[in-house]
């Protein structure tokens, strides 16, 4: 397997607190990883750093081969167009974080159109597929029979959830990067967006690595499993051997099922 | 006792009424332009987070509290005769007029823009770069749409209020619609038509203002964040 990400003695501070130290990791291509951890462990850092959100303080990473940001002394250089990097690197945030003033649809296209200058048409059709395939009606009827465009107010969180989803595959990214997706939402609806993580799967194989503390991620989507504390991977394992690790304590503690509910479990 | 209508003078005066309703637009449409695009500039200035910003900012606060806290018949009045000093030019009462309407209004919408920009989450912004957005587009398809989003309610009532305002105007001599009024009532002695028909133009267009402003209350456009 090709490599997609890897990292070499990577560290990122803020103020004194070292988040992630001298932090090695290779990720490849197809790899679906689930990460998980006590928060302030560097999860989300690490996401932030693949994206180039957060400039890493020492170290490297690189990305397909090519070394993407190097610093050393807190010092860091990003070696490639960052933007444009960004657009290759899909992520979507625990806060939906979709824009207000911006109908759905406009939502998805503002990438396509304004960052990788897509037609306008096609982009829109684009999302509408987007939004069917993460089941999210776009449109809404008004009293008077006209159809208008819906805005994010209109949307429950877990459809807001997928609508950044959406947005974030509008830009046909390499990787997917998913910081506690659904941390903000209930177990019902966390539940329905790992269903339509798995269907964006099926259909675009497209490598996810993901913050979470669901262990249904880690069992039916990853395909391999990090634990991470104080900075450090203290569990690094094929998903499909999680239960050798279950056992091991703290890993049981930050990763649990999203609901008691045994039938929900069935669900799954 | 009854009081002896003619309503025959407003038809008698019409082109007057029309003049300083004319007048009056102007006054208030010049003056929002004017004290928006200035508003805008202080307030995009006061959210500055730099250091270096800090002098500036205290200044613009200074601004604020001298033309926002001023009641603004004391503040046109009282540039009407420190300007000329100051400038060392003669000022008609319009001009005046026209630069304190629109140094209050700016005061105020400084504020408004403050406030707004305060209120969009950094998160808005890295979901803009997440996606490759460089900063000026963030700025201008993100940041920019937002702030008129959360502030456009705001600056209509101030632009309604603006419209109100404009009568002060009469008291530099402006003849504007009250100054008219004014004038009609002097000639005719018929004050009570005349100060009539100007409060129901005023009325007619406050309350298509409202109209408007209770609509944008209403839209989905407007309502609260994602």
């Amino acid at each position: 397997m090709d490599e997609l990400f890897r990292l070499e003695d990577v560290t990122v501070r803020f103020g004194r607190h070292e988040v992630l130290k001298k932090f090695n990791l290779a990720i490849y291509d197809r790899e679906r990883i689930a990460i998980c951890g006590p928060s302030g462990t560097g999860k989300s850092t690490l996401l932030r750093c693949l994206n180039l959100l957060q400039h890493i303080e020492q170290g490297a990473i690189y990305f397909r081969g090519q070394k993407i940001i190097e610093a050393s002394k807190g010092v860091a250089k990003v070696l490639v167009d960052e933007n444009a990097h960004r657009s290759r690197v899909g992520i979507v945030f625990q806060e939906f974080n979709l824009w207000p003033n911006k109908s759905i649809l406009k939502n998805i296209t503002e990438g396509p159109i304004y960052v990788k200058k897509l037609p306008v048409k096609r982009s829109t059709e684009r999302a509408r597929e987007l939004c069917a395939l993460v089941n999210v009606e776009p449109y809404a009827p008004t009293d008077r029979g006209r159809v208008v465009d819906k805005y994010p107010t209109q949307l429950s969180g877990g459809q807001r959830q997928r609508v950044a989803l959406a947005r974030a595959l509008a830009m046909d990214p390499e990787v997917l990067l998913l910081d506690e997706i659904t941390s903000a939402l209930d177990p019902p609806l966390a539940a329905e967006i790992l269903r339509y993580l798995r269907k964006i799967n099926e259909k675009f194989h497209i490598p996810m690595i993901l913050v979470t503390h669901h262990v249904e991620f880690a069992r039916s989507l990853a395909t391999r499993l990090l634990f991470m504390k104080d900075g450090q991977v203290l569990v690094d394992t094929p998903a499909e051997r999680l239960d050798e690790y279950y056992g091991h304590a703290e890993l049981k503690r930050y990763l649990q099922p999203m609901n008691a509910d045994e039938s929900l479990q069935g669900a799954l | 006792m009854a009081y002896d209508w003619q309503l025959s003078l407003i038809l008698e005066y019409w082109p007057a009424f029309l003049g300083g309703f004319i007048l009056t637009l102007k006054l208030t449409v010049v003056t929002i332009v004017a004290g928006t695009v200035l508003g805008y500039v202080l307030g995009i200035l006061l959210s500055l987070k730099s250091g270096y910003a800090k002098p500036l900012k205290v200044l613009i606060n200074i601004y604020i509290a001298f033309f926002g806290w001023l009641p603004l018949l004391v503040l046109m009045v009282w540039m009407y005769y420190f300007l000329p000093v100051l400038l060392d030019v003669r000022l008609d009462g319009l001009t005046v007029s026209y630069i304190a309407l629109s140094l209050n209004l700016s005061a105020f919408i400084a504020d408004v823009i403050r406030g707004a920009i305060e209120e969009i989450p950094n998160t808005y912004i890295d979901a803009g770069k997440a996606i490759g957005m460089p900063f000026p587009l963030i700025l201008r398809r993100i940041i920019f749409p937002e702030i008129v989003r959360i502030s456009l309610p705001a600056m209509v009532a101030l632009y309604i209020n603006q419209f109100k305002w404009t009568t002060l105007a009469s008291v530099l001599g402006v003849s504007e619609l009250l100054h008219t009024a004014d004038t009609i009532m002097i000639q005719t002695y018929r004050s009570l038509e005349a100060y009539t028909a100007i409060a129901i133009i005023y009325l007619a267009v406050v309350g298509l203002g409202n109209m408007v402003y209770m609509r944008m209350q209403r839209m989905e456009f407007f309502q609260q964040r994602a």
